[in-house]
């Protein structure tokens, strides 16, 4: 009977089950303020400001980490800080005393907070297409290619037969595509993001290794009639990141990729619950030792 | 032993069974709760790239900006020392809360929760009862601004009674086109004018009105002003006061009623309204018994007078006693209200 006892204790306690750590300050039962028989702490301040902002303040956190372990910081980046900070102090006659306002204890303070960040997240971005590039050569098959879009595969072979012949683009383009082509004679970085370009294009584009017009007509799964013919002009991925990196970064889904990736490279690790709930809901992919969240989030 | 479990076999799969459930029940719920760490004796909420993130750098960062949010716990501090729990005010409290939690609901879905943790922790709520006091506070609030509206009525009164403040009634009836009445439309309406000329607007209302949410309390609609007219055409959605209704009203004196208005609604459908003006005294309007009518009144002090809520606040914590043990605290809370009274006194109400 004892034994009874002592195992429905053990399963009660089970079942209560622990809650997760809730991170707590030091000195956080030091008095702010009493009102009347109220009385509030640090801890009670600590407590309000982690659950109404917490977890994207601690994303903010994490990223600054990053920021400062990829990107750190050299005289440039102090440089373009200041020079947004005049940017935006240009139209106020008393921008820092509204930074003052806002809670910052001066001008610096808000650039070394905000800006400062700012300026690493810009070259994080850039530095993201050097770091990852096999990932996102794969994901985006990105290439640099002039589009004709003609009424019909008939005019499009015409098209294609017409530049092998050697004439030139400008004169195939204005005769060959179809009045209600939205694309022009210039090129246009091509990758998956592209909805307005036939997925088999980007693909043929992205695996050819020669630049020129590829020898195919192509069409779109959506029923229409036209057709499509695609010139290569560039491949190197290298010379044309900026190029990438405008269009691509622009993208859905390229903000979550890119911190995944240095989320994972530099072990983003969460220790308070009120964190993790709030990721749990609003960015799951950032758990990385639950992947299945993301996949039900899907 | 062995005989007992063979001759009882069937008991132990069931047993079997159940503690295959508890076990993967408590499993289920403890698996997405994280465990703390520590560093340099510091509790952590997160680290990344070799950096940790404490608990007390996160509160450092974020305490520098932090005199709105304090002024929140200081005001729901004022609240509650000053308005004391009762039956009444917990059955509307419960009532608020069971309504903010269904508009999460429908905006946010199943995982409401979190995103309504946020909500109330920005006014100073947190913790498993968040919800619930923060509604209680609210309605502990509004009794303090009521209180406040009357004994300081004169104070406050001349911005509310530049909006023309009145309770009206309504009567309405269906038209397929407001230009081309039909008999049997008409025979509707000369009924109503009929009855509205030997008997009451009251008695019209009950028995022709076809606005079902006022015609069973004589077409008593409720508390309307001129900020309830706009200058903007828009069709009628079919809550609150049609626009060329509420624009009509604002003409009558009391006791009087309109001619005919014809309004359009969203669906393309015509109503013709008549429209009937109960009172026009702000002080009687103040001392309703209705409740809907005194809420809405009370709204239109605090919204026409832009300080009013702060000072509701501050004359209650003149009361009470209040000590700040942090002088940084101190100079916040007291350099927020004293921005917010300039600022909103700076900005004076339309």
């Amino acid at each position: 009977m004892n034994k009874m006892k002592w195992a429905s204790c053990l399963l009660l306690i089970g079942l209560c089950g622990c809650s997760g750590a809730q991170a707590s300050i030091q000195n956080g039962k030091d008095t702010l303020f009493t009102v009347g028989s109220t009385t509030y702490t640090k801890q009670d301040e600590y407590n309000l400001i982690k659950a109404s902002n917490g977890g994207a303040l601690t994303l903010q956190l994490a990223k600054n980490a990053v920021y400062d372990e990829v990107i750190g910081m050299d005289d440039d980046i102090r440089k373009a800080a200041q020079e947004s900070y005049d940017d935006l102090a240009s139209d106020y006659s008393d921008f820092e005393d509204q930074l003052k306002q806002m809670g910052y204890e001066d001008k610096d303070d808000y650039i070394n907070t905000v800006l400062i960040p700012e300026q690493q997240g810009n070259r994080l971005q850039t530095q993201y297409f050097k770091d990852n590039k096999k990932e996102i050569q794969k994901t985006y098959k990105p290439s640099i290619v002039t589009i004709l879009k003609c009424d019909d595969d008939k005019t499009a072979q015409k098209a294609i037969d017409a530049l092998k012949d050697g004439k030139e683009l400008q004169e195939v383009y204005d005769t060959y595509t179809s009045a209600d082509s939205s694309f022009s004679n210039e090129e246009i970085v091509c990758t998956t993001l592209n909805t307005d370009i036939p997925t088999r294009l980007i693909n043929q584009a992205y695996k050819t290794k020669d630049t020129g017009v590829i020898d195919e007509v192509f069409t779109m799964d959506d029923g229409t009639t036209y057709s499509y013919v695609a010139i290569v002009s560039d491949k190197d991925y290298d010379k044309n990141l900026s190029k990438y990196e405008e269009t691509i970064s622009a993208g859905e889904n390229f903000e979550k990729e890119m911190w995944v990736y240095y989320f994972t490279k530099y072990d983003l690790k969460i220790y308070d619950q009120t964190i993790f709930d709030y990721l749990k809901v609003n960015n799951p992919e950032y758990l990385l030792d639950y992947p299945e969240l993301s996949e039900e989030d899907e | 032993m062995i005989e007992l479990l063979k001759s009882n076999w069937f008991v132990v799969v069931i047993a079997i069974v159940i503690l295959s459930f508890v076990t993967y029940f408590i499993f289920d719920m403890n698996r997405y709760n994280v465990s703390g760490k520590k560093a340099d004796g510091q509790e952590l909420l997160a680290s990344a790239a070799n950096d940790n993130i404490s608990a007390d750098e996160f509160y450092e960062e974020e305490a520098q900006f932090d005199s709105s949010l304090l002024y929140q716990m200081y005001k729901k501090a004022v609240i509650n020392e000053t308005v004391s729990d009762s039956k009444e005010l917990e059955e509307k409290a419960k009532e608020l809360e069971s309504t903010i939690r269904s508009n999460f609901e429908s905006q946010y879905g199943e995982n409401y929760e979190v995103n309504l943790s946020q909500e109330l922790a920005n006014y100073g709520f947190e913790g498993e009862d968040a919800c619930f006091d923060f509604c209680m506070t609210s309605v502990k609030e509004k009794q303090m601004n009521t209180e406040f509206v009357i004994k300081n009525f004169d104070t406050y009164k001349e911005a509310v009674e530049q909006r023309n403040p009145r309770t009206v009634s309504i009567i309405s009836i269906s038209v397929t086109d407001s230009e081309n009445i039909s008999d049997e439309e008409q025979k509707k309406m000369d009924n109503v004018d009929k009855e509205i000329k030997e008997e009451s607007f009251g008695k019209a209302a009950t028995e022709f009105s076809e606005d079902t949410s006022t015609a069973n309390n004589k077409g008593f609609y409720g508390y309307t002003d001129s900020t309830d007219v706009t200058s903007t055409t828009y069709s009628y959605y079919g809550t609150g006061l049609p626009n060329e209704v509420a624009s009509q009203a604002q003409d009558l004196k009391k006791g009087e009623t309109s001619d005919w208005i014809s309004v359009t609604t969203s669906s393309g459908s015509t109503m013709m309204y008549k429209v009937y003006v109960n009172e026009t005294s702000l002080k009687k309007l103040l001392n309703s018994d209705n409740e809907d009518v005194r809420d809405s009144l009370v709204s239109a002090f605090l919204s026409a007078n832009s300080t009013l809520e702060m000072e509701s606040i501050e004359s209650y914590a003149s009361k009470l006693d209040i000590t700040y043990k942090d002088e940084n605290t101190k100079k916040k809370i007291e350099n927020y209200i004293s921005s917010q009274l300039k600022t909103e006194g700076d900005g004076e109400d339309e």
